[in-house]
């Protein structure tokens, strides 16, 4: 048996600790927080009310924790390349959420306060010794450094002589993606494996392209920033993509996928949170389809990872709207089920 | 009535005109009643706008609570860093004698550096619905600085109208009436004098 197949298997298992979507619904329904998380008790996400409230960063914390002990359980005992792919593709998502909120403070001149999670530690980056720096180019020149942020390095040339920020936190995905792209060259690489990466992908080279050009970034910068982001998509592609106007560039999308391009038609007249959401559920629905097809490859582990980590974003998006007192209707409308 | 009046015309026509002096400030203090009575409805319109903001903060608020839980509240925060405060300045006026809060904006929040347009179009939204909300803040506090100028204003007259007006007449009706009485004391003394007299050369 691979290490591929084994994964599946164990991602299986995995699989069946997905919370319900039925769940959701009777949290939402339950008419305090309290009741929320002595519900959520019950699964893995172990919060508790007893030294009260707990506060959204002590939600948010636990469900991060959460998503990396199972993407640890999954990957113990495996070491290599499918590991490496594994943990760039899983927790390189969480690593990026947080360098893009220490980029953006740090890039306004504030002071960034440390993310207060103990369970950080399997990330590859340390956040820790990131916030003793106090300006933004050490924190640049040290994630190049240190940890391969190349685009993010070329990013920051370009925003000191723009001065346009969305550059820093595009270089970071496109690093993100870039090393997920380089570590899946290095495993037994499927169709469905390069189809989910390059929907991923490309869901957030449109969202950048648009936002992008809607700034008045130039092709050129935009050719320089992108194109490691989407490594598997064809080279015509995505130079028709970087020229073509935003009126057209659902043309290109279609070629890509056509649930991508349905999204990008109907959400980017509602502005770019829609958008971002649209993409996002494509995303979702795909990495559903492949559980459901069962692959006994890459592709439904990271599918399986995929899904957990929408989850873990689901509770923390339900229990910090019941903290904010948001109506439910609003808060499932932010959900991904 | 006062004890101690002096009774005569010097003081009779002093008292006139101090009624008719209390009497004018009355006048006037009515017309700025009746000035900052018309001011406070035209406020109290104003302020009756409540209702249809905070109908539209409701349906802004949606969004914005969208966005939160979308973005996370760390990232709502680290977005808020890029996002330029706005200034207010708090002076002060006067409005027909009263002196009323005025909020003056400096600079409007610039959210010229978040990357998200559908962001940017929030908090412009959101900082032109909060200016609204100052405004009609500082109308509040206007209509209830005059309004309270008003009941102030509505004693002084009530206390001239019915206490020092009635109070001044009394004495000038108790002074013209001692005076009448001197002056006819006078006339009856000189008519007595003057049949003296006139019998004194009758028996000449």
């Amino acid at each position: 048996m691979s290490i591929e197949t084994y994964l599946a298997v164990k991602a299986r298992g995995l699989k069946l600790r997905l919370l319900p979507r039925e769940f959701y619904h009777t949290m939402l329904e339950t008419p305090t927080l309290e009741e929320s998380i002595k519900l959520l008790s019950r699964t893995e996400y172990r919060l508790t009310v007893e030294r009260g409230v707990p506060s959204p960063d002590e939600i948010r914390c636990a469900t991060l924790r959460t998503f990396i002990n199972r993407v640890e359980e999954l990957l113990i005992g495996i070491n290599g390349a499918v590991a490496d792919f594994v943990r760039s593709y899983s927790l390189g998502r969480v690593e990026m959420e947080l360098l893009k909120e220490l980029i953006r403070v740090l890039s306004a001149g504030h002071k960034y306060e440390l993310f207060p999670c103990p369970n950080l530690s399997s990330l590859r980056v340390s956040l820790r010794l990131l916030s003793t720096l106090s300006s933004l180019e050490d924190v640049v020149q040290e994630l190049g450094r240190l940890y391969d942020y190349k685009i993010l390095v070329t990013a920051y040339n370009l925003y000191r002589d723009i001065g346009e920020e969305a550059l820093l936190e595009c270089g970071l995905e496109a690093d993100y993606y870039d090393h997920c792209w380089n570590a899946a060259n290095k495993v037994h690489a499927t169709r469905r494996l390069k189809e989910l990466l390059l929907i991923d992908s490309s869901s957030r080279w449109i969202y950048w392209l648009v936002l992008l050009k809607t700034r008045g970034i130039r092709a050129k910068i935009l050719n320089q920033l992108l194109r490691h982001m989407v490594k598997g998509l064809d080279e015509d592609l995505f130079r028709w993509g970087i020229k073509s106007p935003l009126e057209e560039l659902h043309i290109v999308i279609g070629f890509i996928s056509r649930a991508l391009e349905k999204a990008y038609r109907s959400s980017f007249p509602r502005g770019f949170l829609a958008l971002e959401r649209e993409l996002g559920k494509v995303l979702y629905s795909y990495a559903s389809h492949l559980l459901r097809l069962r692959p006994i490859d890459l592709s439904y582990t990271l599918a399986c990872l995929l899904l957990h980590y929408f989850e873990a974003n689901n509770v923390y998006r339900v229990l910090v709207g019941k903290i904010a007192e948001i109506p439910p209707e609003i808060i499932r409308q932010t959900l991904y089920l | 009535m006062k004890a101690g009046i002096s009774i005569s015309r010097g003081a009779l026509l002093e008292l006139r005109k101090k009624l008719e002096l209390v009497k004018r400030g009355k006048e006037i203090l009515e017309m700025r009643r009746d000035q900052l009575i018309g001011e406070a409805y035209r406020l109290l319109s104003k302020v009756e706008e409540r209702r249809r903001l905070e109908e539209r903060f409701a349906s802004i608020l949606r969004e914005a609570q969208k966005t939160y839980l979308l973005m996370g509240h760390r990232g709502v925060d680290s977005y808020s860093c890029l996002v330029k405060p706005p200034k207010l300045r708090l002076v002060r006026r006067s409005l027909l004698g009263v002196i009323v809060p005025k909020v003056v904006e400096l600079r409007r929040p610039d959210p010229g550096q978040l990357p998200d347009p559908s962001l940017r179009g929030l908090i412009t939204e959101l900082w032109d619905l909060l200016k609204e909300f100052i405004e009609l803040a500082v109308e509040e506090t206007m209509l209830e600085l005059i309004c309270k100028e008003i009941s102030y204003l509505n004693r002084v007259v009530n206390s001239l109208e019915k206490r020092l007006i009635p109070q001044l007449e009394e004495e000038l009706r108790y002074i013209r009436i001692r005076v009448e009485e001197q002056s006819l004391e006078e006339f009856v003394r000189i008519k007595k004098l003057r049949d003296r007299l006139r019998g004194a050369s009758y028996e000449y």
